[in-house]
C-alpha cells in the first residue's frame, strides 16, 4: 500500500537504496581490475540478482503508486 | 580499524561485511537486530560501529542514544537510504559522530569509518544541500572568530587534538572553545555544531577533495 507522508517515503527510499547499494557495490567490484575466482563471480552474481528480485517486488507492491 | 555492523537486511549486512573487508575494514561482529548490536558493541568494544537507521521494527537512532547513554567515547556512524532532513537532524542529535547515505562507495564509507574511529566527524556530502538549506527558526548568537575557526578545522575532519596542535593552543583550550560553540548553537554533539554552523553560514563546506568531510 502506498503511503506518501514524509515519513513514508523516507522509509522507502530507504527500503529502495539498502538493496540498490548490494547491487552497486557488488557490480562494482565485477567490473573493477581485480581478478575473481569463478566462485566469487557466481556469488556476487547471485547477489546482485538477488537484490535486483527485491527492487523489482518493491517497484510491484504498489508502494510506489 | 575493528568495525561492529548493525544492519537489518541480511544481504546488504553480508555484502557490506566482504566489500569492507575486502577495502581493510576488519569487522570483527555484525548483527541483525538492535538488541544484538547493543551486545556486540558492548561486548567487543570496536573502533567503530556502522548502525543501519532502520533495524526492522527497532530504530538506530534509539540504539545509537543507549550506546552512547552508557559510554559517551563510543564511535558510531549512522547509515541510511534516506536523505530524509528531519531524519538526518534527529541522527545528529543522537550524538552519532557520522552520518553517511547508502548512495556512497565502499571505499567512500571505508574512509567516512576510518575519519570517526580517528576522532574525527563525517557527514554524507550529499546531504550538504539539505545542511544549508535549512532555515533558521531562531536567530543563533554569533560565534567568535577562534570558535569559527576550530569548528571549521573540526568540519575539515581534523580531531580536537590536531586542532590544538594546528593552533598552538592547548587541548584544554580547544575543548572550551568547542564546548562554548556547542552551547551558542544549542548542539548536543560537536557534529550537530558542525552541521548547525554549516546551515547558518557561520562557517564554509570544506573544498572537495576526494571524499567530503564535514
Amino acid at each position: 500500500m502506498s503511503d506518501h507522508t514524509p515519513g513514508g517515503l523516507s522509509r522507502l527510499r530507504h527500503d529502495l537504496r539498502t538493496p540498490l547499494t548490494v547491487v552497486i557495490g557488488f557490480a562494482e567490484i565485477m567490473a573493477g581490475d581485480r581478478p575473481l575466482t569463478d566462485e566469487e563471480r557466481r556469488d556476487y552474481a547471485a547477489r546482485v540478482l538477488s537484490a535486483a528480485i527485491e527492487i523489482r517486488e518493491l517497484i510491484d507492491s504498489g508502494r510506489l503508486d | 580499524m575493528r568495525l561492529v555492523l548493525i544492519e537489518d537486511h541480511q544481504a546488504l549486512r553480508e555484502g557490506l561485511e566482504l566489500l569492507l573487508g575486502r577495502e581493510g575494514c576488519d569487522v570483527v561482529g555484525t548483527a541483525g537486530t538492535a538488541s544484538e548490536g547493543q551486545q556486540l558493541v558492548e561486548d567487543l568494544a570496536p573502533d567503530v560501529a556502522l548502525v543501519d537507521i532502520r533495524l526492522g521494527d527497532d530504530d538506530g537512532i534509539d540504539l545509537t542514544r543507549r550506546l552512547l547513554g552508557a559510554d559517551p567515547e563510543r564511535r558510531i556512524v549512522l547509515y541510511t537510504g534516506s536523505s530524509d532532513e528531519e531524519l538526518l537532524f534527529s541522527g545528529l542529535d543522537s550524538g552519532a559522530r557520522g552520518y553517511a547515505l547508502k548512495d556512497g562507495s565502499p571505499r567512500e564509507l571505508v574512509d567516512a569509518l576510518a575519519l570517526v574511529a580517528g576522532g574525527g566527524s563525517y557527514v554524507d556530502p550529499r546531504l550538504r544541500p539539505a545542511l544549508l538549506s535549512r532555515r533558521a527558526t531562531e536567530r543563533l548568537p554569533s560565534l567568535s572568530n577562534r570558535e569559527r575557526e576550530i569548528l571549521d578545522l573540526l568540519a575539515q575532519g581534523l580531531t580536537g587534538e590536531q586542532v590544538a596542535e594546528r593552533l598552538v593552543l592547548s587541548a584544554e583550550t580547544v575543548k572550551t572553545h568547542i564546548r562554548n560553540a556547542m552551547g551558542k548553537l544549542e548542539a548536543h554533539t560537536r557534529v550537530h555544531a558542525i552541521a548547525i554552523a554549516l546551515r547558518e553560514g557561520f562557517i564554509s563546506p570544506p573544498e572537495d577533495a576526494g571524499v567530503d568531510r564535514v
